[in-house]
Parts: structure tokens; sequence; C-alpha cells
């Protein structure tokens, strides 16, 4: 039995993701095309006794490489060579779509062409001949309606059939005009002088690329000895039929194809005379959710639900998961004797795994969201709404709901910029959502503010979030104005109809982005975990310092039972603060101590700062031990900084660190997974630092002045 | 300087407008960002340029067809117009390409926007 490999390609829209997961289900591989941020999602099932793999390539208009989808989705269908295209076609577009069918054609592989949405068509009472249409391809073309699972089951059977049956000669040309035809002859000839490379792609279509001045199949021919010459004949047949159509020779043929297109379509599809007046239902949502004055607060108000169900639910149950987390943790405090191993488990892997799986439902939840917004036709609306806004800052409209889950947590925040097209726009979301202050920083501003601004609190936090955002903007003007100058794209985006999500689609899509969260970052937060763990654990130290020693006499002179306890609480709370220094974490701290002094903090914030890249949370926990606030409660914690030299100031400055630098190890891997690179990881890390240690200094140096 | 090359369109109707901008002659033909919502026109063409030119053929904006413009974003930039049988969302400054004419008003559309 042999494997059959099967490339979807239609039109972003046309329905070709809910093909695939509805064929699929949860068999699905998610990854990376290499070298960049595009996902390429992979996927196998049976179908009577039959293996397909099945891949689901980027959605596009055209096979030209403008852009990396176009360019992926091409250099696949060529050099990997699918046993079959399956080409997906939104029936309402038919026209349109079919511009794509004709470049397929060209690259001549055997495919099939499954009309989706033919519910809507039938509809719009749009009269379509597949039969006709068939004829005039040589390509089979089938009603499908994915969503309601209509026409797979048909659709999969002629695609067997097909694979087994079509033939390369019966395969047509588009004529492209007596003039360009003679001229690809020409090249097709010399073509062959060429032969690993004639061989390995069709030479009617390397012809037709050449002569439209295609780079990349320029590219493929590289390294091949007198490229010189038939790069002159290119020229020459170029300049020649330019002259002659006093036009660009692509444009010509992109000419030609839209008129076989046309003839296709005056010749196969009848629409309906008189327009229906039915009322069109998108067109009614729309004229309220994209109103002038309606559409903001509506989006704000489905934002707001979407925070609230993420952060809140999702909260509900991180808050059961960390409830689990504890309870094993507790009993394995009880049942171990105290070692490295118990410490181990406890403080290095039970709260690396407690860090990983508290985000897994805000992610689901999250994701579940996305989806019904992305496939409900909602998603484009938000760009389109919010485009102005946002081109302002040089990234798509739809960023914005990447920026704005950040505020609730950067990892799905950054998870969420998936659901743009551009990469570059994707790349600056990803970069920028750091600075979004996120929901685990908040404990550190309420525990310090709380000590340092009192009544002011609220006002200091605010301050904060504002403060983010303004870095926020800063920093993708910088990018936008450094890195990713490259032509801006044309924001011309299809808003679709509006559409009920299917709900297979959905759980598909959900299950698919919990299981990537868990299998490529879960990994990299728990070696993390690790590491820190182990960095605050060794080396040990052996003796404590006088006063444990005093404390321990102190226990066995005592005669009540609850003294005795409160002592050796204090013991253990002194003896953590004490190997805490000692460790290789304290050194490190007392080693940047001198680097954090213009910031007017000491080294227990340096080391602080240091824990806090596992998580933010746990810089709380960290500066109440180094400060001992527990061990020794005669003096209050604030007091404790303060005499280690921190000013309202510098608690101020060490605020706007936390803010600013390296988020937490889930934040960092799940930039490495949607950047897919490791140098713009690295960047963002630096940058962060970078920045924070800045604005750090300027925000202190600056209320010095102003206070 | 931008270059307008549809020159075969200069030729046949001998309109300044693709070669000169809006400011010279009487021409009939306006650019796409000059559509009001509710009116429809019918594409002439789309303005050479680089990588658009393509692109907004390849989604759509094609000679001959019928575009309609449904509305304005609310904050006055993308404009989203209707083209065979499909919705499309476009910035201004990229309708300013798209060459059209015939532009008359729908009867019966309710003009909300001003």
């Amino acid at each position: 039995m042999k494997k059959i490999k099967i490339a979807l390609v239609g039109n972003p829209n046309s329905g070709k993701t809910t093909l695939f997961n509805l064929l699929t289900g949860a068999r699905q591989h998610v990854g990376n095309w290499p070298g960049v941020t595009v996902e390429r999602k992979e996927g196998r099932f049976h179908y009577k006794n039959h293996e397909l793999e099945i891949i689901d390539l980027p959605g596009i208009y055209s096979l030209s490489p403008n852009s990396i989808e176009e360019v992926i989705t091409r250099n696949y269908i060529i050099s990997e060579k699918p046993d079959i295209v399956l080409n997906i076609i939104d029936g309402t577009t038919l026209e349109r779509s079919l511009y794509l069918t004709t470049q397929l054609i060209d690259i001549h592989v055997k495919m099939i062409i499954a009309v989706n949405m033919y519910d809507e068509v039938l509809q719009k009472k749009i009269d379509i001949n597949f039969d006709r249409i068939s004829e005039l391809l040589k390509i089979p073309v089938l009603p499908i309606i994915a969503r309601k699972e209509i026409g797979i089951k048909k659709m999969l059977d002629r695609l067997l059939r097909e694979i087994t049956h079509q033939k390369n000669e019966e395969r047509i040309h588009i004529n492209y005009g007596e003039d360009i035809e003679k001229a690809v002859k020409e090249l097709e000839c010399q073509l062959l002088c060429f032969p690993d490379v004639s061989r390995a792609y069709y030479s009617r279509w390397m012809a037709i690329q050449l002569l439209s001045g295609d780079e990349e199949v320029i590219k493929l021919l590289k390294g091949q000895s007198n490229l010189k010459g038939l790069k002159s004949l290119i020229r020459n047949k170029q300049n020649q039929l330019e002259s002659l159509y006093k036009n660009e020779v692509d444009s010509v043929i992109m000419e030609r194809r839209l008129g076989f297109i046309l003839g296709i379509i005056r010749e196969c599809v009848k629409f309906p005379k008189q327009e229906i007046s039915k009322i069109d239902i998108t067109e009614l949502i729309d004229s309220i959710l994209l109103n002038k004055y309606l559409s903001f607060p509506i989006f704000a108000l489905i934002l707001w639900g979407t925070f609230q169900l993420t952060f809140t639910v999702g909260g509900f149950f991180s808050g059961w998961i960390h409830y689990f987390i504890n309870l094993i943790s507790g009993f394995i405090l009880t049942a171990m004797s105290e070692g490295m191993l118990r410490d181990l488990i406890v403080n290095g892997i039970l709260s690396g795994v407690g860090g990983i799986l508290v985000f897994l439902p805000q992610i689901m939840i999250l994701f579940l969201v996305i989806a019904i917004l992305e496939d409900s036709g909602y998603m484009a609306r938000v760009a389109f709404i919010m485009d102005r806004l946002m081109h302002f800052l040089g990234i798509h409209g739809k960023s914005f709901i990447s920026l704005f889950m950040g505020i609730g947590c950067n990892v799905p925040g950054i998870m969420a910029a998936r659901t743009l097209e551009n990469e570059d726009d994707r790349k600056i979301t990803v970069l920028i959502n750091p600075f979004m202050s996120c929901s685990a920083r908040l404990p550190v501003y309420v525990l310090i503010t709380g000590m340092f601004f009192k009544e002011y609190a609220g006002t200091v936090i605010f301050s904060l979030y504002i403060l983010g955002i303004i870095v926020a903007i800063f920093t993708a003007k910088i990018l936008k104005a450094f890195f990713f100058k490259k032509k801006s794209v044309p924001f011309v985006m299809e808003l679709p109809p509006y559409r009920t999500p299917s709900l297979k689609s959905l759980v598909v899509h959900m299950w698919e982005r919990a299981s990537l969260f868990l299998k490529k970052m879960g990994g990299v937060i728990l070696v993390g975990a690790i590491i820190i763990w182990a960095l605050g654990y060794f080396p040990r130290l052996k003796s404590f310092s006088p006063e444990v020693e005093k404390l321990k006499l102190q226990m066995n002179v005592e005669t009540s039972a609850g003294e005795k306890e409160d002592i050796a609480q204090r013991i253990s709370y002194l003896k953590a603060t004490e190997q805490m220094e000692y460790s290789y974490i304290g050194r490190i701290g007392k080693f940047i101590g001198p680097i954090v002094k213009p910031l007017g903090f000491g080294w227990r914030e340096g080391v602080a700062l240091i824990t806090g890249i596992v998580g933010k949370e746990i810089v709380v926990s960290t500066l109440s031990v180094l400060y001992g606030a527990e061990a020794d409660k005669s003096i209050s914690f604030k007091e404790k900084m303060e005499a280690n030299g921190v000013t309202p100031y510098s608690a101020y400055g060490f605020l706007v660190f936390i803010l600013l630098y390296v988020p937490c190890l889930a934040t960092i891997s799940a930039i490495m997974r949607e950047t897919n690179s490791i140098k713009w990881t690295a960047f963002s890390i630096a940058y962060g630092i970078g920045i924070g240690y800045l604005f750090s200094f300027i925000a202190r140096q600056i209320l010095m002045l102003l206070l | 300087m931008i270059q307008f090359i549809k020159e075969e369109y200069v030729r046949e109707r001998k309109c300044h407008r693709l070669r000169h901008g809006r400011r010279f002659g009487q021409c009939p033909w306006k650019t796409l960002d000059e559509l009001k919502p509710g009116e429809k026109a019918i594409i002439v063409g789309v303005r050479h340029h680089p990588f658009l030119r393509r692109r907004l053929m390849e989604i759509g904006i094609r000679e001959g067809k019928e575009v309609f413009m449904r509305r304005d974003a609310p904050l006055g930039d993308p404009v989203e117009i209707s083209v065979m049988g499909m919705n499309l969302s476009i910035r201004k400054a990229e309708a300013k390409f798209i060459i059209i004419r015939d532009v008359q008003k729908i009867e019966g559309s309710n003009n909300e926007e001003n």
C-alpha cells in the first residue's frame, strides 16, 4: 500500500483549513517551513485502504513569487511533487479563484478542483455547469460543502481514481497567443540543454516563467553552464514581445490568463439576471458591526469579553491547577525526607510543570475564541476598523488582538500573532508584545507600590501600563525603520461573508494550539526552571551564621511548643536566606551588584531580577527570602529595603525594569517558537534588558530631579 | 516619479488622467478613492506599480468589472468595496491606483455615511 501525498491549494477564506481539519481531525503535525514563520500543517488519514498524507499549503491568490507564502507553495508543488493537488475554490468567487488554477495548469500537475461553499452558490442562484468546466479544463471539478461535510466522500473517490487514471499527455495548455507561444517553444528547446533541470520541472512552465521574468526560476538554473546565453535569449525575446505588445510580457500573460478564465466563466456559469433582492445577511450584520459609531464600542465589548473569558475563566482553571500542584508538592514534602532530590522535585520540576500547566486553560480558551472570531469572519472586520490606528505603528490591524491579550499574558498574546498573514507584521507584533504589562507582573507592582507609594499606588501602576504601551509603540517604530523596511505589503484583504464556524474545526484548532504549546514550549520552560533552581541550590552552605546557632540554642531552652515552632520557622527562613546568598545565584547577584548600582538598587534586587526570568511572580518570593522578611518580623519589609538603600525613586526604577526586561521563560520560548529564529529571540532578550536598564535609569533620574 | 505605463489606454482613449494625474483636462475617469459610499463604477485598470498592480488584479480588481463602494472604515481609512461578488478592504492610498469610469449612484441605496 503506497502512501498518497495530497497538496491542498487554494485562496485564503476558501475553506481550505476547514476541509483539512475535517479530513485529518487531530492527526495533525504542525511545524514551520524552514527558515520562516509560515506554518506548515500536515495530516494523515485513511480512506478505503489507502493511507493519505495531506498538506495544508498557505492560502494564496496566485503562484507568482511575490510573497513568502506563494514561494513556499510553489516550491512545494514543483520540488516535492505531491501525487495530486487538490485545488479548493470558493464557488461564490469562481472567477477570481480560477486564476490560481490557471497557474497550476501551467505547472502541469495532477489535480482535481473542489468547488467549496456550494450551498452559498445555490443560494445566490449561480448556475455552474460542472461537466462543461471539467471538459474544458480536462480536470474533474466537483462541488463540496466542507462545513457541512457534503460531497467529501465523492471527492475522495474521484481523487483516488485520478491519481492512477489522469494522464499527463491529456493535460491542456493555456494558449498565450501565437507570438508568446513561439517564444515559449524556443525557450523550451533551449532548456533541453539543461537536462537535470528540465527533467525535474515541466519545461513549458519554466519557459513561461522565464519569459515573465521570474527570478525564482532563474535561481533554479543557477550553477548551470551557458546560463548567460539563455539569459540573453530571454532578454531578447522579452524585448521583442514588449515592443510588439507595447506592454510587459508578464502583464500580457496575465491578461491572457484572465481572458481564458473569462471564456470559461461565460461558457459554464450563469449568473441570475436580476440581482436577487433577498436581504444580504452579511451586509446587515456589517451595517451594525462596521457602523461609524457602533463599531468601536462593539469591538471593545468583544475584546472585554474575550479578555474576561480567557483570564477569569481560564484563571479559575489555572487556580485549580495551582491547587493540585501544591497538593502534590505538599504530599512530597511530607513523604520524602529532606534532601536534594526532594528539593529538585518540589522547587525545580513541580514548579516548572506548574509554570507550564497554568498557561494551558488560558491558551485553550483564547484560541477557541480566536478561532470563532476568525472562522466567523469578524477578525477581518477587526483589521478593517483598526487598520488606521495600527498602520500608524507600521503593523496590521489584527495585531491589536495579540497586543491586547498580552495585557493578560504575553504567551497567548504572542501565539495569537499567528493570525497575521504577513511575516514582518507577525514578527513586529511578537517582538513588541512583551512590553504589554502582563498580569504576572502585577503582584510585584502591588508589593512595591504598597510599600513605597501607598495612596498613589494606583496611579503608579497605571503609569507603568502606559509606559509599557509607549515603549511598545516606540519599539515598533524602530523595528519598522531599521529591520523591516522592505516594501510594505498592500493592505488588500477580503472581508468574507459571515459564516457559522464548524464545531469540529474549532475544537481541532484549539487542541492543536494547546498541544503545540505543551510540546514545543513546555520543554524549554521546564529546563529553564530546573537550571534556575540548580543555580539557587548549589553550592550548599555547610555552616550557617552564628545567629542560626543562637536561635537553635534558644529553641532548646524554650519550653512551650508554640514558641519552639515559631523559632524553628525562623531558623528555616534564616537558613533559606543565607543559602540563597551563598548559592551561585546569590553570587551572580553580587557580581551584577555594581552594574545595577547606578539604578539605585542593590544585589538583592539583582538576584530577584534573575529569578524573575522564570516568572515575574517569583520576584516577590525571592525578595522576601533575601530580605528575610519572614524570619525577622521586628522590622518591616519596607524598612529593610530602605536600610539597603532603596528609595521610592529607585523602587520606581525597579518596577520600570520589571516592566520592560525579559517577561518570563514561557514568553521567551513563545518568542523563539513564533519567530522561528534564535537571532530574534536573543535580540528580544538583549533589547528588553537594555531598554529596561536605560528606562529604569532615566526614570529614577527624572523623578529625583522633579520631586 | 510615478510611472504610468498603461499606454494602451492612453493611446486609445486619449485621456490625460493616466499621464498627468488629476489636474489635467476634463477627464471622465476617476480613481477609486474618489468613489463615495453608495456609488458604483466600472474598473478601467490599475495604474502601473511594481507589485501592487499584479496583486490587485490577482485578488479581483480586473478591467471591466463593476465596483461598488460599500463604506468607509469608522476612522476613515480603509474602505470597503465590492467587486465580482466579494467584499474587499483597501486603503485609500492603494485605491488611488485603480482607475474607474462611469460613476453612478446606486438607486435605493441608503446612504448613511455622509
